[in-house]
């Protein structure tokens, strides 16, 4: 049929040509050819729809519109219902990837009139008059400085820059302005970011849901940054203002405007002093600084929050936070397509609240510089995490201040320095001691060297700790990794034991007993790093709680494997480091003791020394009650469920929909790796599972009703008990009720499933019968 | 609880039982010219991968590759070029889904019929 095309000179040609005989033929037939329907071939397709200036889509039409609106919609209804018609290189990435046109969350472009103008810019604003740049009345001042804390707090709270301080119109040219104080004040906030933006790029426990790092850098670039000069400069505006104010009668106004300036100066040098740590030498000094910051402006608070309503409001319906110095849309275009068009700046009482809220989570975090060893660094970063987590620039602060802190503690020394003094003061392996006689062993130090690179060149254990700075629902997966991980250090602190047990096998067979004794080593290293990695797999395991990941059904072997497992093994661990300690000093005292007998009477003041008290002998103490209490209460959840299971009182999916051996695999996945603790079969879970259940349902319950009863005396033997402690106690005291109720047959033929209040605590609910 | 049921009913089943019910129409190679295919689907698998026009309720003008429709019309473009005006300068978007709902016209680029059977 297609006689007038013969022996085509190439493949596009060929192309071309069967194309133009199919169209030739199409019209009767109604056959589409390949070329006609969009489609070439595949890789040809893939370059072309990748960018290339050949398929600029702003270069259509080719040929004109034709209009097929009707046709289109005639067609789409033969359609069934779910099915799509989908060019063959389109997928789930790229239908997920699509924005929403007309979704006010997502689409940018909405709502912009062809009529309306441009939003104004900072040139446009002073050419109409919208925008003062002198003579600015105290009132006017108080609105958008208040205005600007609201952006600041937008900002930090996940905001693009853009979208919220760059509204304001005078932060594109403060040198423009011609008010000093609110120049100065617009240059302290241009320099806040930068700083801001350095501490949390260095900290990088940002993800992209806390923070926008990246912000139209030409408005800041106009101007350069000059940190330093930036707390001069406001004490200079703030003398000035003070100074004009004893010329005045009525000067409430304009105090207002000082306390202002005067809590962004604190602000400012607190967290410009947190940046500056990473460099200074004297560290604990600007500590001392921050902390007299953190304390003035706090104190400044109240006075600002008093003032608010003498600054101009913003108008009622307007998107800008203050009437004067705003405009709102001015960057919606420029935005990259899928950012968030929706942005809701906080309102200043919330702003100031914010603030509040973020100076004590500030003097919170300059705690961590009384933590000087691994253990109690990562209990208070995992406790800092629970508390406030929700603020990413608190925790990059507290990552700035803990990794500044480590050089404070030990001078310049590195993160391997840090480890080894940490081990030491974790279960102090005797080879550790540079008192003993091996320590200067080069053999020995060797091998203590090669571990110790090996723990960082690993990252294991830094990892941990900046794990515990990334937000809440982020943490979980990067524990999954960091748990596999953990196989390979456990592996050669394993052998490293081993190796300081056989040598001091061998310094006994030579006769050499003090050596010996010196040497006498356990299972010091991997207790060490076992103890860290159930600590992980603990953590990992309870946040799907706090995430709401599992469904009821499932709570059974999740509370079942620190049951059985994890939980045990960190109290034994934890136990065993403290009888070391204990023996070690013991023997510590012995020998002093020998010691002062041999020497004269005049040296027997070091005897005299007073003795610790008890709680410092038994250092971990409270820990390990803390898990005894966990255990009885996860045996407690583990056996109630087990109980719920067995009286139909838990919602089960539909068999054919089940299988429940993949989700026990896919839920302890990151433990497959791990050699110890082993991990445990399906098969083995589903043995424990059925002898678990074996009694009656009444016998289980009590049974579960017996560890919340334990849990509950555990808890109530706390002196001094934290909050944590005492939600514990009221979830292990309701449970313990419950059980009862339930033993005794209450509600027994009602196979209504019980609600799960996690409400109290993340890890464990409270049961609630309906 | 072992059969789909909706409120307590067992619910119908279709006139005519359908041998694929989630069934894709594609313009992949070995779909083309499918015989059994309906004319819309027909249609539609031509359009599939060319540039389309939507004018939406709010005046604006989109105009990317179509990529993917479902029965409500809720269309799929990559590549998506934004006009307020059509003319001035437009904002690159990449892949949108425009809801059927918001669509007031819609049109393919493609040789006029009339005018390419005078070029014939």
């Amino acid at each position: 049929m297609n006689g007038s095309v013969a022996d085509p000179a190439d493949f596009q040609a060929a192309t071309a040509a069967a194309a133009a005989a199919a169209r030739a033929s199409s019209s009767e037939q109604d056959e589409w050819s390949v070329g006609e329907c969009g489609f070439l071939d595949p890789e040809v397709q893939r370059t072309l729809r990748s960018g290339s200036a050949a398929e600029d889509i702003t270069q259509y039409p080719i040929h004109g519109w034709i209009d097929v609106t009707k046709e289109f919609h005639d067609a789409c209804t033969e359609l069934q219902p779910g099915e799509l018609a989908q060019d063959m290189l389109f997928g789930l990435f790229e239908a997920m990837s699509a924005i929403e046109i007309m979704d006010p969350k997502m689409d940018v472009g909405m709502g912009f009139d062809k009529q309306d103008l441009p939003p104004p810019s900072f040139e446009a604003a002073i050419a109409t008059g919208a925008i003062k740049l002198e003579d600015l009345t105290p009132s006017e001042l108080i609105g958008t400085f208040d205005a600007l804390f609201s952006c600041i707090v937008s900002w930090l709270e996940g905001n693009s820059m853009d979208q919220v301080l760059f509204t304001c119109l005078y932060l594109h040219a403060p040198s423009q302005i011609k008010d000093r104080a609110l120049r100065v004040f617009c240059t302290a906030v241009r320099n806040l970011i930068v700083v801001i933006k350095n501490i949390i790029s260095a900290a990088a426990v940002n993800e992209e849901e806390d923070f926008q790092l990246y912000g139209n850098s030409a408005l800041l670039a106009a101007e350069k940054a000059q940190p330093a000069t930036v707390y001069s400069a406001l004490k200079d505006v703030e003398d000035e203002v003070v100074r004009r104010c004893k010329k005045l009668t009525a000067t409430e106004d304009w105090m207002a405007v000082v306390n202002r300036l005067r809590f962004m100066r604190n602000l400012f040098q607190v967290i410009y002093l947190v940046e500056q740590m990473a460099n200074a030498d004297a560290a604990d000094e600007s500590i001392n600084e921050i902390h007299k910051n953190l304390k003035v402006a706090m104190e400044l608070l109240p006075l600002i929050r008093k003032t608010m309503d003498r600054g101009i409001q913003p108008e009622k319906g307007s998107e800008a936070p203050n009437p004067m110095g705003f405009s709102p849309r001015i960057h919606d275009r420029s935005q990259p397509p899928a950012f968030p068009r929706s942005i809701k700046i906080r309102d200043r009482p919330a702003s100031y609240q914010f603030l509040e809220e973020m100076i004590s989570r500030f003097k919170y975090a300059c705690k961590v510089v009384k933590h000087k060893d691994y253990y109690s660094a990562l209990n208070f970063f995992i406790e800092y995490s629970k508390k406030s987590g929700q603020c990413i620039l608190s925790r990059s602060v507290l990552q700035s201040l803990f990794s500044s802190n480590i050089r404070i503690v030990h001078g310049k020394l590195p993160m391997k320095q840090f480890l080894r003094h940490s081990v030491q003061i974790f279960n102090s392996p005797p080879v550790l001691n540079a008192k003993h006689p091996v320590a200067a062993d080069p053999k020995v130090q060797q091998h203590l060297e090669n571990f110790f690179r090996y723990c960082i060149n690993m990252n294991t254990f830094t990892q941990f700790i900046r794990i515990c700075g990334f937000n809440r629902a982020r943490q979980r997966d990067k524990l999954a990794r960091l748990i596999e991980n953990f196989d390979t250090i456990q592996v050669d602190a394993a052998r490293l034991d081993s190796l300081m047990n056989q040598l001091a096998n061998e310094r006994a067979m030579e006769g050499n007993e003090s050596m010996a004794t010196a040497l006498k080593h356990s299972t010091h290293f991997s207790t060490w790093v076992l103890y860290n990695c159930f600590r992980a797999m603990l953590i990992f395991l309870m946040s799907g709680f706090e995430l709401e990941l599992y469904a009821v059904h499932e709570f059974l072997y999740i509370y079942w494997y620190p049951y059985e497992f994890l939980i045990g093994f960190l109290v034994s661990a934890l136990t065993r480091t403290e009888n070391i300690l204990l023996a070690q000093e013991e023997y510590a005292e012995h020998q002093s003791r020998l010691q002062s007998a041999g020497a004269g009477a005049a040296k027997n003041r070091k005897v005299a020394k007073p003795k610790k008290n008890k709680k410092q002998q038994r250092p971990y103490r409270g820990e390990i009650v803390y898990y005894h209490a966990l255990l009885s209460l996860c045996g407690g959840m583990y056996k109630a469920m087990g109980a719920l299971t067995k009286d139909g009182r838990v919602r089960l999916p539909l068999s054919q929909f089940d299988n429940e051996e993949i989700r026990y695999n896919r839920r302890f996945l990151p433990f497959a790796t791990l050699t110890s603790p082993p991990p445990v079969s399906y098969p083995e879970f589903r043995n424990i599972r059925e002898h678990m259940m074996e009694p009656s349902v009444e016998d289980l319950y009590t049974y579960a009703g017996k560890h919340f009863n334990q849990a509950r005396n555990v808890l109530e033997s706390i002196q001094n008990p934290d909050q944590e402690m005492l939600d514990l106690l009221q979830i292990a005291r309701t449970n313990f009720v419950v059980m009862n109720v339930l033993a005794r047959g209450h509600q027994k033929e009602l196979k209504r499933q019980p609600e799960f209040d996690f409400s109290k605590h993340s890890y464990f609910p409270i049961i609630k019968l309906k | 609880m072992t059969n789909l049921s909706i409120s307590g009913q067992q619910v119908p089943l279709a006139p005519q039982p359908i041998a694929e019910p989630f069934r894709i129409t594609t313009n992949a190679p070995h779909q083309m010219n499918d015989a059994s295919l309906t004319p819309g689907r027909k249609k539609l698998q031509k359009w599939l991968g060319r540039v389309l026009r939507i004018v939406i309720t709010d005046g604006r003008v989109l105009v990317g590759f179509f990529n993917c429709t479902d029965r409500d019309a809720n269309i799929v473009l990559s590549m998506c070029a934004e006009y307020l005006v059509e003319g001035q300068e437009p904002r690159l978007l990449g892949n949108v889904m425009v809801p059927g709902k918001h669509i007031v016209s819609l049109s393919i680029d493609e040789p006029d019929p009339q005018s390419s059977l005078l070029v014939q």
